[in-house]
This record gives C-alpha cells, sequence and structure tokens, in this order.
C-alpha cells in the first residue's frame, strides 16, 4: 500500500510533488505550534488564575474565620459568666444574654442569636431554655420549658462530655418567628461548684449574612465561592438550589468528581490546593477551583474560576496565528507553483522537441536559451546531440543509398544474365528442348543455353561457374559466348572445349566453369558430348531415367592445353536427356540436409510429364524438400526431348495467324493423294476448326502445335499435337439443330461439324501432350 | 478471302472469294451496313471452303435480317459447302441457292 502510493507520488507532476511536500511540512508545523502554544500557555494561565484567585479566597477564609471567632467569643463570654453563677436566675439570665448579643451586635457580628439551655436533670432531653433574638435593634428574650431537646435539635446527638467549642452543621432555626439558616456553636457549662455540665451556651450565625459577606468578595473577582461545611454540605453554593440541600460529595459522584473528591478530603484535613474540573455546575466550561480551609469552624471554602476567560484570548491568538500561517501557505503553493511551471516550462518544450526528434523531424526548433541553469545545461546538450544526430543520419543514409546502389546493380547484373538464356524452346518436329534457371539471391554463374549449330545439329549446354557475385557472372558471359561461337564454327564437342578452356585461361581470373556440352544430329539422333567436371546427366528411355555413366573432364578454365574425352551414344525416338547444376540436388532444407541424387531419380521416375513439365515437378519437388530455406545457389535444369518425327510433319505457332499455312500444308498434301472435292472439304473443315481450337485455348500464352499426315487402312489421317491444357473435344456435348434462327446457339457448332464429317476421332494424352488424330474414309 | 459489296437502295450483294475462315470470317459482317437492309445475298460462287467462323457468321446476320424483318439469302453455294450447311442443319433456316 505504501509502496503503491509511493510509486503513484512519484507519477505526479513535479508541481504537485514540491507543492504537496511543503504543505505537508507547514501543515506539521502549524500542529506543532498549536500543540506547543497549548502545552506552554496552560502553566501560565494556571499561574495567573491561582494568582488572581488567591486573594479573594484569602479574604473569604479570612471573613468566615472572623465571623466564626465573634460567634465562639460570644459563647465563651456567656460560658464564662455563667461558670460564675451558682444557681438559675431568669433575670440573669436574661442580662447575661442581652450583653452577649449587644456585644454581637456592636461588633457587627455575624450572629443571629444565642441561647443558654439548663439540663433539668440528668436527662438532658429535658430542661429550661432561655434564648434572645436581636431584631431591628429590639431585644426578645424568650423563656420555653423543653421537654424534648433532640426533637427539636436532631443534629445534636451527645452531651459532650469535655468543655470543648462544638460547631452544629447548618440548619434552619425554627425557634423564632422567622426562619433562618444558621450554624450554631455550642459550648457546655458548669455553674459554679458543679461538677457535672449543667447546660449549654449557643450562639447561631445567620448563614444569609454570612453569604452577603461572601458575594461582595465574588464582586470584581475572577470566580465565585462555595462553603461547605465538615460534613461537606454546601452552606454556600452559587447555586442556591444547591445551598444545604447537597453535598460535595454527591457532586462528586458526576463527571470529573475523583479532583472533588480530592479536594474535600485536603478540606478535612484543613489543607488547601487547587484542582481543575473540565465539567462543573457552575460554569458551562472547564473550571479551576482553589479551596482552602476555615479552620476553626471544620468548613471548606472553594473558588471556582471559569477557564475560558483565560483561555479564550489564548485560543483567539493561535487561531489568528494559525490562520495567518495557513494563508502564508497558500500564498506559498501560489508562490511555488509559479517557479515550477516557470522551470518547467522550458522541460516540457524540450520534451516536445525531444518527441518530433523521435518522429524524424529535426526541423523541430529548440527553445532559445537564455538561462544557465541545469535546465540551460540540458538545452545545450539538447542541441549537440541534434547536431550529432545530424551528422550520423546523413552518413547512414549515404551508406544505404550506396547499398542500395550497389544492390539494383546487383539485380541489372541478374537480369543481363537471364535475358542471355534462350526462352524460345525448339519445337523442331525431331526434337524439344525446355531448360529454367532459378537464381538465387546472390548473382550466381549457372547457365544453361541451346542453338542449332546448323540445320541438323542442336547443342546443348549446361554450366556452373565456380563463386558468385558479378565477377562469376561476367565470367559466365563469357563462357557462354566463347562456346556458343565456338561451336558454331561447326567442331567437335571436345574441339569446342579445348579452345574456349584456353581461351578462359588466357583471361587470368581464378576462376573456372564446369560444363556439359552435347550435340544432337537431329536426323539420325546420334548424340556427342563432353563433360568437363560437371554433374553426370540423367537419360531417359524405355527403361525411365537413368543417370548417365560419362567420363569426367577437368574443368575449363583451369589448366592450359588439356585435350578432352568425346563420348557418343544413340539417341531413339521418345528418349530424353536431363541436364542439370548442382543447387538442384545440392540445396539444402532448414536442417542442412542435401536433397540428393536419390530424391531426383526418385521424382523424375515417378512423374512422366512432357519435358517442360519434369522441369516444374523436379523443382516443386525440391522446394517441398527445402521448405522455406533460403536458395544458396543457382538451380538450373534442362531437358531434351528426341521425337525422331515423320519427314513430312509440320510444327507452327499456335496462332489464328498461321492458319494459311496450315490448310495450305493439308491442301498440298491432299492434292498430292488426289482426292475427291468432297473428301478434301471435310479435311480442310475439320483440320481449320481442330487448329483454331487449339490456338485459341490450348496455351495461357504461346505454344506450338505439331501435325502431320498419313495414310492408313483405307482412311487418310491427320494427326495433331501441342502441349496445351487437357483438351479432348470428343467429350463436348452435340448442339441441339433443330432450333429457329433466333434460338440457334452459335458455340460448340465446329467440334460438331469435326465429329459429323470425320469417320474416325482418336485423342489421348500422352507425356502431357494432348494428340488427336482425325481419319477420313477415301 | 476476298470480297467486294454492291450497294442498290435498300439490298446489298456481297460476292465472297477463298476461304471463310476464322480470321477473315468477321469482315463478312464488318462489311454490310444493316441500317434499313431489307434483303441482303451473299454470293459464295468463288468460295471453295466455309469453317465454323464462317457459319458463325452467316448465322450472325441471319439473326440481323431477321430481327429487322428483312431477308438474307446466299446464291451460288458449291455442292461441297452445301454440304457443310446441312450437316449443321443451317439450310432449314437460311435461304440457300
Amino acid at each position: 500500500m505504501f509502496l503503491r502510493s509511493r510509486n503513484w507520488f512519484r507519477r505526479q507532476s513535479l508541481t504537485f510533488r514540491i507543492g504537496a511536500s511543503i504543505s505537508v511540512c507547514v501543515f506539521l508545523g502549524v500542529v506543532w505550534l498549536w500543540s506547543f502554544l497549548s502545552m506552554h500557555s496552560r502553566p501560565i494561565i494556571k499561574a495567573h488564575m491561582e494568582g488572581l484567585a488567591s486573594r479573594p479566597l484569602q479574604d473569604a477564609v479570612a471573613d468566615l474565620e472572623t465571623a466564626g471567632w465573634e460567634t465562639e467569643s460570644a459563647a465563651l463570654t456567656i460560658k464564662n459568666t455563667l461558670k460564675e453563677l451558682s444557681s438559675t436566675d431568669v433575670n440573669m439570665m436574661k442580662h447575661l444574654l442581652h450583653s452577649a448579643m449587644q456585644t454581637l451586635i456592636h461588633d457587627e457580628s455575624d450572629a443571629a442569636h444565642a441561647w443558654v439551655y439548663v439540663f433539668e436533670n440528668e436527662d438532658v432531653s429535658v430542661g429550661t431554655m432561655y434564648s434572645a433574638v436581636m431584631e431591628e435593634d429590639n431585644f426578645q428574650f424568650k423563656t420555653t420549658q423543653v421537654t424534648d431537646f433532640y426533637k427539636l435539635y436532631p443534629w445534636f446527638k451527645a452531651v459532650p462530655k469535655e468543655e470543648n467549642v462544638f460547631w452544629s452543621e447548618p440548619y434552619i432555626a425554627e425557634s423564632f418567628d422567622e426562619k433562618a439558616p444558621v450554624v450554631t456553636c455550642l459550648i457546655p457549662f458548669k455553674f459554679q461548684g458543679s461538677d457535672k455540665f449543667d447546660g449549654l451556651v449557643a450562639v447561631s450565625m445567620n448563614l444569609e449574612v454570612i453569604r452577603n459577606d461572601i458575594s461582595k468578595f465574588e464582586k470584581d473577582s475572577i470566580g465565585k465561592f462555595w462553603v461547605i461545611s465538615p460534613k461537606g454540605q454546601f452552606i454556600i453554593h452559587p447555586n442556591e438550589k444547591l445551598q444545604n440541600t447537597t453535598t460535595i460529595q454527591k457532586i462528586a459522584e458526576g463527571k470529573g468528581g475523583g479532583m472533588l473528591q480530592q479536594a474535600y478530603r485536603d478540606l478535612q484535613q484543613k489543607k488547601a490546593g487547587s484542582i481543575e474540573i473540565p465539567v462543573s455546575t457552575v460554569y458551562d466550561s472547564s473550571v479551576m477551583v482553589l479551596y482552602a480551609p476555615v479552620k476553626d469552624l471544620g468548613w471548606g471554602v472553594g473558588f471556582v474560576c471559569s477557564k475560558k476567560e483565560f483561555e479564550e484570548p489564548l485560543r483567539d491568538l493561535q487561531l489568528k496565528i494559525v490562520s495567518f500561517m495557513l494563508i502564508w501557505l497558500i500564498v506559498l503553493l501560489l508562490i511555488i507553483n509559479l517557479i515550477c511551471r516557470r522551470s518547467v516550462k522550458p522541460l516540457l518544450d524540450l520534451s516536445k522537441v525531444a518527441l518530433e526528434y523521435g518522429r524524424g523531424n529535426f526541423e523541430a526548433e529548440l527553445p532559445e536559451n537564455i538561462s544557465h541553469d541545469e535546465i540551460g545545461v540540458m538545452n545545450d546538450a539538447f542541441h549537440r546531440m541534434r547536431k550529432n544526430l545530424l551528422q550520423h543520419i546523413d552518413l547512414v543514409r549515404k551508406a544505404a543509398s550506396e547499398q542500395q546502389r550497389t544492390q539494383s546493380e546487383l539485380e541489372i547484373a541478374q537480369q543481363i544474365q537471364q535475358s542471355a538464356l534462350p526462352v524460345e524452346f525448339p519445337m523442331h518436329g525431331e526434337v524439344e528442348v525446355y531448360a529454367r534457371m532459378t537464381a538465387a539471391k546472390m548473382v550466381g554463374g549457372d547457365f544453361y543455353d541451346f542453338f542449332f549449330v546448323d540445320d541438323k545439329h542442336l547443342a546443348v549446354v549446361i554450366a556452373d561457374v565456380s563463386g558468385k557475385g558479378i565477377p562469376a557472372a561476367l565470367y559466365m558471359m563469357n563462357a557462354k559466348a566463347l562456346i556458343r561461337n565456338t561451336a558454331k564454327t561447326g567442331v567437335s564437342v571436345s574441339e569446342v572445349f579445348a579452345r574456349v578452356n584456353n581461351e578462359l585461361c588466357h583471361g587470368g581470373a581464378n576462376l573456372f566453369v564446369t560444363v556439359f556440352m552435347a550435340i544432337l544430329n537431329i536426323e539420325t539422333g546420334e548424340l556427342s558430348y563432353v563433360n568437363a567436371g560437371h554433374n553426370p546427366p540423367y537419360y531417359f528411355d524405355k527403361n525411365g531415367y537413368k543417370m548417365l555413366s560419362v567420363k569426367t573432364n577437368i574443368v575449363l578454365g583451369g589448366l592450359e592445353n588439356i585435350s578432352f574425352t568425346e563420348e557418343r551414344m544413340q539417341m531413339k525416338a521418345g528418349e530424353r536427356l536431363f541436364l542439370y547444376t548442382d543447387g538442384v540436388n545440392e540445396a539444402q532444407n532448414c536442417n542442412g540436409d542435401f536433397y540428393g541424387n536419390e530424391r531426383l531419380t526418385a521424382i523424375l521416375n515417378t512423374e512422366l510429364q512432357s519435358s517442360y513439365d519434369v522441369l516444374s515437378v523436379v523443382q516443386d519437388d525440391v522446394a517441398a524438400f527445402t521448405q522455406g530455406a533460403e536458395q544458396s545457389d543457382d538451380m538450373t535444369m534442362l531437358e531434351m526431348l528426341y521425337c525422331a518425327m515423320p519427314k513430312n510433319a509440320l510444327t507452327v505457332k499456335a496462332d489464328v495467324i498461321y492458319i494459311d499455312k496450315v490448310l495450305n500444308y493439308v491442301e498440298r498434301d491432299l492434292i498430292k493423294h488426289k482426292l475427291p472435292q468432297s473428301v478434301q472439304t471435310k479435311l480442310m473443315v475439320a483440320t481449320e476448326e481442330i487448329f483454331s481450337n487449339i490456338a485459341q485455348y490450348a496455351y495461357r500464352t504461346h505454344g506450338l502445335v505439331r501435325m502431320y499426315t498419313y495414310v492408313n487402312d483405307g482412311e487418310y489421317h491427320i494427326c495433331f499435337a501441342d502441349n496445351g491444357i487437357f483438351y479432348n473435344p470428343k467429350k463436348r456435348p452435340t448442339p441441339d439443330l433443330n432450333k429457329s434462327v433466333e434460338e440457334m446457339d452459335i458455340g460448340g457448332l465446329g467440334i460438331y461439324l469435326v465429329k459429323e464429317l470425320t469417320d474416325n476421332i482418336v485423342y489421348r494424352r500422352d507425356n502431357g501432350r494432348n494428340i488427336l488424330d482425325v481419319g477420313v474414309k477415301i | 478471302m476476298e470480297y467486294k459489296t454492291e450497294k442498290d437502295g435498300d439490298k446489298i450483294v456481297c460476292t465472297v472469294m477463298g476461304r471463310i475462315d476464322t480470321n477473315s470470317a468477321p469482315q463478312l459482317l464488318e462489311a454490310i451496313d444493316f441500317t434499313d437492309l431489307k434483303e441482303l445475298v451473299y454470293n459464295l460462287a468463288d468460295v471453295d471452303y466455309v469453317f465454323s467462323a464462317g457459319l458463325r457468321i452467316f448465322l450472325q446476320a441471319q439473326k440481323v435480317m431477321s430481327a429487322n424483318g428483312g431477308k438474307m439469302k446466299l446464291i451460288n453455294v458449291q455442292p461441297s459447302v452445301k454440304e457443310i450447311f446441312e450437316i449443321v442443319g443451317f439450310t432449314n433456316i437460311m435461304d440457300i441457292e
């Protein structure tokens, strides 16, 4: 997850990253400053509040102590007077109390009223009560018989055993006309000479008066007071409803009570202190409470101050600082953005230019380099890169065009080489020759050739020059021309080779050529041949194709003044000579295996087609074997078929322009045989039809038609042969001739005519040739 | 093959000489202006051979003339040539003398 977000961050723009980083830093700084201010301001506030609060607290405590002391003094005065009396004297008691009350009033004491309770006997619950109340400077005295003291003062649990001052819990005094909250200071006394306590002196302090006093201290101070009794009851509380009804322990049960209980414990142990309470019943904010004990009374005084008033200015300050910093952050971000954009813009411009360079457009203008910073350095580098790239590209371009020129020259050389090879294959009646050369990618040195030395002698040549490229091509052209020219002088094959060999040796090039050459007498079928270091050819007879056993001579162009062994053999009609170069039998597939003579022998013997077809079949088989492996050497093949045709045969190109030649040939022969006009017409019409049919449909491009006539068994025959596509005229449907002019179809009439006119039609497909023989009775 | 045409009003007489073969036959159609032609006569007196291409041409000419409501006639046809017309059944659909 972290890694992913880090990667995400790295993908963002530079501006964003710098802005974000600085924002985070500044934000953390603000948080730190906030915490720092908060932490360090707390003790300062506390000290400040304590300083401000301690004075009113001390004043309140002093006031309460004074009030207690005055009340207690009044009670002590009465007690000390009673101590000197021996009996109960009502007048004396009235006097005593009056003077005591006057003293209290005179001293502006908080005491409200006083009384003396004299026990009747041992039972303290029965006695006489003498009480005095000052009401608007009027002294009132009352004597009451008490039968159940505890019922009257239920808080008074037991008769004191010692002559100690005892302070009551606050209660509502009901012994007067006006009820008033009071606390009472009780002191037991003994009459003179008595050995037991005879009664109680009590002086009550009016809490209303005390509240008024205390509220005076609240004015101009920062807080409000509460006062608790020793048992924790609120004598004074800012919330008047809690006065005399609730104890501090009960409030301490609420939230933040722990601190309050702590304060109560401290007060019980007469200790002063301060606490902080988050939730207060006095203020709707957190407060600080300073507390101190009122020692004689056993009370505790608490001064509750709201922290809000102290913390608010500080919080305002904090807010102001933080707001200022945030505004400053925004300004900072804007400035960073501006700076980054200014810095990054040249980078973006550079990247655009780099893209253009990538597309090959070196015309793209680089930004003007005005700065000398890192981007300026990069800009300079781009300038240099562009210059170097342009130089480099120029070099590469020149090299490429040089290479292209060489390549196209090689291609032209190859074309010239190819065009030097004869493609018009003779179909001379007596002999057929087919050849093809498939050049490898490189210019090679293979060639074939065939030509008539004179009317009766046909020469066929196949050769392979050592090496490749332009030198081999030039050498090949030279060798081919030398062989052809020398052969045309009419000398024997061995003599041709001897002369050509010497010519080639004079050339001085370190090349040589392997050649097989044969010359056929087309009238007799006599074949003479010489093999100069070439692959032995194949020979086809009634037993199929077999490799011809020939004597091998040295290659041409290798050694001067050599004589060559010439061999002879007799060709019969239908026999063939198949020549090839090592590009055929040494063709390699992707595994490096050679095609080999076994495969060649096999394929030659499986397909008995016309010569032209044999070459295609062998080439297809080699291609299937090499399976797309690049052809490494030229592949050249030549086949010569000796036909030994009848002397009267006619061979013409399969073209309708030769139709007159064909018809004249037939007409002459018909006239020679002195055949009647009707037979002549039939054969002429049939001939015209068959020849024009072959001329129009047999060949895709061009080809030959061979025909001859003969008389056999009372029939005159004309035989047509062509190497065209398979076509059996006998299978053509017979047209319906019982139609009207409009319905009659023009097609199909010719073949119908031939069938009707002739008495005998024989069709056969032989060695890839269509042979059609028609006969008419004579 | 050679030929000559004589136009007489809405009648054309075309005199043909030699062999009517694949190469020459189409000329016998091209030479004729079929517009408003009512009668077309081919004089085959000097024709030695009519080959299938010639037969096709005569069939086309016959179709055009029939469509135009005209007549076509082959005259002076040699017996050996007429035999060819008979074989392909043209003697039924053409006027051959």
